[in-house]
């Protein structure tokens, strides 16, 4: 009885929110302009990556960010055998850097991090609406849904890539419907097959923009790998021009 | 002249322990020198002709988009190929090399492989290639032939190793991830139509295809080519000189993207307008803001790395400013409809002398974004096209079709030139001619190495073998004194007593180098018997089958006997000479 009552309030919810679905483009701008910082940043990254038979590989990060200038900074702390190792974007430039030989190489954008899954573009900023447009259906209409993911309502609607040089030419994003926060995000390479499904578990605010803080990204294609993401010690204060610097970071690494 | 080679025959055998342990030394030497060559030319060998040729031709040309060496992409297929077989009709084999990094699931294992295409068009046609790609990939279960089959999802076949690894057979399915040549993530099924056995360890980690079913998977469309290796007739000779001989041919046009443009929203019609690339390195940022004259718009803009620039001319037929947003509708080389591409205009520059026309300025990122989805036609042959003036101020400064890469003349240029893709952040198509002679020069070093290192060592060994033999010379000499007293007394003249000792080291030497060389030549036959067993085994890279490969260099051999026979007759000498120079007289008198 008590399963009946759910399901009717869930599939009431569905109808009600069918009549009102909104447009897919402006979902994507309130999903960019909540997240989106306008701040530098500077936060505490640990990166778990669980691999089928190879176990779980964990590493922790210090993460500068500034938007305006399109650079970020990333400094490994651990393991042992990474610490002092990272990665410097300054707009188009991007380096690795490697503490035992101390050198820097030029690195392409999508280099793996540190071995794992997460690629360097994965830390650029780009905006989703330059990238991706609404995906219709064969009627030419916007494929957007109202659904309950687990007991919050949200929005589920479908993106397809407008540049080619994107990782994944398809996406599927479950927003809430009332804050217009990223829930879960499916990724589909082109033709169909799932990629990676990211769940963002845990937001919080900064300045009035939301950050997600607890991630995780599931491999679809090699089942059992996943890689979890916790940021922490999240500071927004302008962070000095020398931070996005070879200099600095190779003094960081010491 | 016969008495004195008859004399020094005769003497040879006189003291034949002597003679026997000097010689025997003497061999020694040979043998090591001989072995070590044919050694070191034999791996050389074995690393150029059957894994360096086999990867990248005997010359090759190479394609990077956008600075990534992952990105083995020329957009234009069909002209990189015209131009080719105008330029160099002796070549005898051309195709394209295919090979993807990949993630590969079996039966509930993993491993990476390399998927890479064969074009059997060329295997079948030319028997020496058949052959060829018969010994490397041994087909033992399954049939080569079948990775061309249409009715078999994706058909691979896979070596021994790593069949065994990812716990497949042959009909089984496994699932492979990679990212293609457009950066696009992507995941497919191939069917294992077949298991190879293979002993070169480096032919463990492919899984073959055929070329078509390679491009298909990879992301290339049909008019688009991978890069190109080439087989050529005596490739020692003309590797290099038909790379340069390419090099010269593939020089490439100022790129311009010529069609109808308009201004979004204005409901006005298009005008026919060219787009050229703002070259974005430092001979763009030198000569821009020295010839460019920015009338609208911020200047940093306008020569910063997001400029798009229309001339005075264009801004006035579109009566379009800072901030519109034009569209620029081109008809592709291949494509069946026409390709919008949208750029804001941020500045407005005045007319620039050599270009007339109408003409928008556009930065080689987004520039190049667009070129490399659709490519345009020909700039020559388009008469939509603006035709730069070659005397133009700013023509230095215009991207072009593609960038060519400078020749690098050894591996270590050609190493520093990958390297600099990165950081010279191109935008365009990279396109770098070599040959196998230039890219694997450090093959050549290491055998050379290997060479002088055996010539040095062998030296120091000749150089304790001479010592004997000044020294057996001398114990010679001052035995046979009366002896050298009676022949002279009797009439032999000094010149005749010094050849003598000369010929009979000389006959020495030349004796032990032949027995020498034969020792070598019979050690060399046994240990290429000599199986090695498969796996994690150190020599696997030089090893050919399984088995060590001597290589004997003729030449080389020729050129050992010729180095030990003047050093043994240089040693030998002066003790002659001495012996020579003795009086007759003071000989005869001498006693022991």
């Amino acid at each position: 009885m008590k399963k009946l009552f759910l399901m009717t309030i869930v599939f009431a919810v569905a109808i009600t929110s069918a009549q009102n679905l909104p447009p897919v483009a402006e979902l994507l701008k309130a999903v960019e302009s909540r997240t989106t910082m306008t701040t530098d940043a500077k936060a505490h990254a640990s990166v778990t990556q669980q691999k089928g038979r190879q176990g779980t590989k964990e590493l922790e990060m210090t993460y500068y960010r500034r938007d305006k200038g399109d650079a970020f900074l990333i400094v490994l702390t651990a393991p042992e055998n990474e610490k002092g190792n990272g990665y410097l974007r300054d707009g188009d430039n991007f380096w690795m850097y490697r503490r035992n030989t101390r050198t820097f190489q030029h690195i392409n954008r999508d280099e793996s991090i540190s071995g794992t899954d997460a690629q360097a573009d994965d830390f650029e900023k780009r905006k989703l609406t330059e990238l991706y447009v609404p995906a219709t259906d064969a009627n030419g209409k916007e494929i957007v849904s109202a659904e309950m993911l687990g007991q919050i309502p949200v929005w589920r609607f479908e993106l397809k890539a407008k540049v080619s040089d994107v990782s994944y030419p398809k996406k599927t994003y479950w927003v809430r419907q009332d804050n217009q926060l990223v829930l879960k995000e499916q990724n589909y390479a082109l033709s169909g097959t799932l990629m990676q499904t990211a769940y963002y578990l845990k937001y919080t605010t900064i300045d009035s923009h939301y950050l997600p803080v607890e991630m995780v990204f599931v491999d679809e294609f090699e089942k059992g790998n996943k890689t979890m993401v916790k940021l922490s010690g999240i500071s927004t204060e302008k962070l000095g021009d020398d931070v996005f610097t070879k200099a600095y970071l190779e003094n960081q690494s010491k | 002249m016969n008495t004195v080679v008859d004399i020094s025959l005769r003497n040879l055998v006189r003291q034949k322990r002597r003679n026997f342990l000097l010689g025997a030394a003497i061999g020694f030497g040979m043998m090591i020198l001989v072995i070590a060559n044919a050694f070191a030319h034999g791996m050389s060998d074995t690393i150029f002709n059957q894994i360096i040729v086999y990867v990248s031709g005997h010359a090759n040309i190479g394609f990077a988009e956008k600075g990534d060496f992952m990105r083995q992409i020329f957009r234009d297929g069909p002209r990189i190929k015209e131009i080719i077989k105008k330029t160099a009709p002796e070549i005898r084999v051309s195709q394209e090399s295919i090979g993807m990094f990949m993630r590969v699931i079996g039966n509930d294992k993993t491993d990476n492989l390399v998927l890479v295409g064969i074009d059997k068009s060329i295997s079948d046609s030319d028997p020496s290639m058949k052959h060829h790609d018969n010994k490397m990939v041994n087909v033992v279960e399954g049939k080569f032939d079948d990775i061309s089959r249409d009715d078999i999802e994706n058909p691979v076949l896979l070596s021994v190793q790593k069949a065994k690894s990812l716990n497949v057979k042959k009909g089984d399915f496994v699932r492979a991830r990679f990212r293609d040549v457009n950066g696009h993530d992507v995941a497919f099924r191939l069917t294992v139509v077949g298991i190879f056995k293979t002993s070169n360890v480096f032919m463990q980690m492919p899984m073959f295809t055929d070329l078509k079913v390679a491009k298909r998977v990879l992301g290339y469309r049909t008019w688009e080519t991978a890069s190109l290796q080439f087989r050529l007739n005596n490739p020692e000779k003309t590797a290099a000189a038909i790379a340069d001989k390419l090099h010269d041919a593939l020089r490439p046009n100022v790129a311009v993207l010529a069609g109808s443009l308009v201004k979004r929203e204005s409901g006005r019609t298009g005008i026919t307008a060219s787009a050229f690339a703002l070259k974005a390195d430092s001979l763009g940022k030198t000569i821009v803001p020295h010839v460019m004259k920015i009338i609208a718009g911020d200047t940093a803009i306008a020569f910063g790395k997001s400029a798009i620039i229309a001339t005075k001319k264009l801004a006035d037929s579109l009566h379009a400013g800072i901030g519109d947003t034009v569209e620029l509708s081109y008809k592709g080389k291949y494509a069946e409809q026409e390709h919008p591409a949208r750029f804001v205009i941020n500045a407005i520059c005045a007319d620039v002398a050599g270009l007339d026309g109408n003409v928008l300025f556009v930065n080689e990122k987004a520039f190049y974004s667009e070129y490399d989805v659709c490519l345009p036609q020909d700039p020559v042959a388009n008469p939509d096209a603006v035709k730069p003036d070659p005397k133009c101020p700013l023509f230095a400064a215009l991207g072009t079709e593609w960038i060519l890469l400078d020749r690098s003349h050894n591996s270590a240029a050609a190493q520093d030139q990958i390297r600099s893709l990165g950081r010279k952040q191109y935008r365009a198509t990279t396109v770098n001619v070599s040959s196998m002679y230039e890219s694997a020069s450090q093959v050549l070093q290491l055998e050379n190495a290997l060479n002088l290192i055996t010539v040095v060592a062998v030296l120091i060994l000749f150089f304790i073998i001479l010592i004997g033999v000044v020294n057996t010379l001398r114990m010679t000499i001052r035995e046979r004194t009366r002896e050298i007293g009676t022949i002279r007394a009797i009439g032999m003249q000094k010149s005749d007593v010094r050849n003598t000792f000369i010929l009979e080291t000389f006959f020495l030497s030349l004796f032990s180098s032949i027995a020498g060389t034969i020792a070598a030549f019979a050690i060399m036959t046994a240990a290429a018997f000599y199986r090695f067993p498969e796996g994690d085994n150190p020599l696997a890279m030089i090893l050919d089958d399984q088995h060590i490969r001597f290589l004997p260099d003729p030449l080389a051999i020729a050129i050992f006997f010729v180095l030990i026979l003047l050093i043994s007759v240089a040693t030998a000498y002066f003790p002659a000479r001495r012996a020579a120079n003795l009086s007759a007289a003071e000989a005869l008198r001498s006693y022991e």
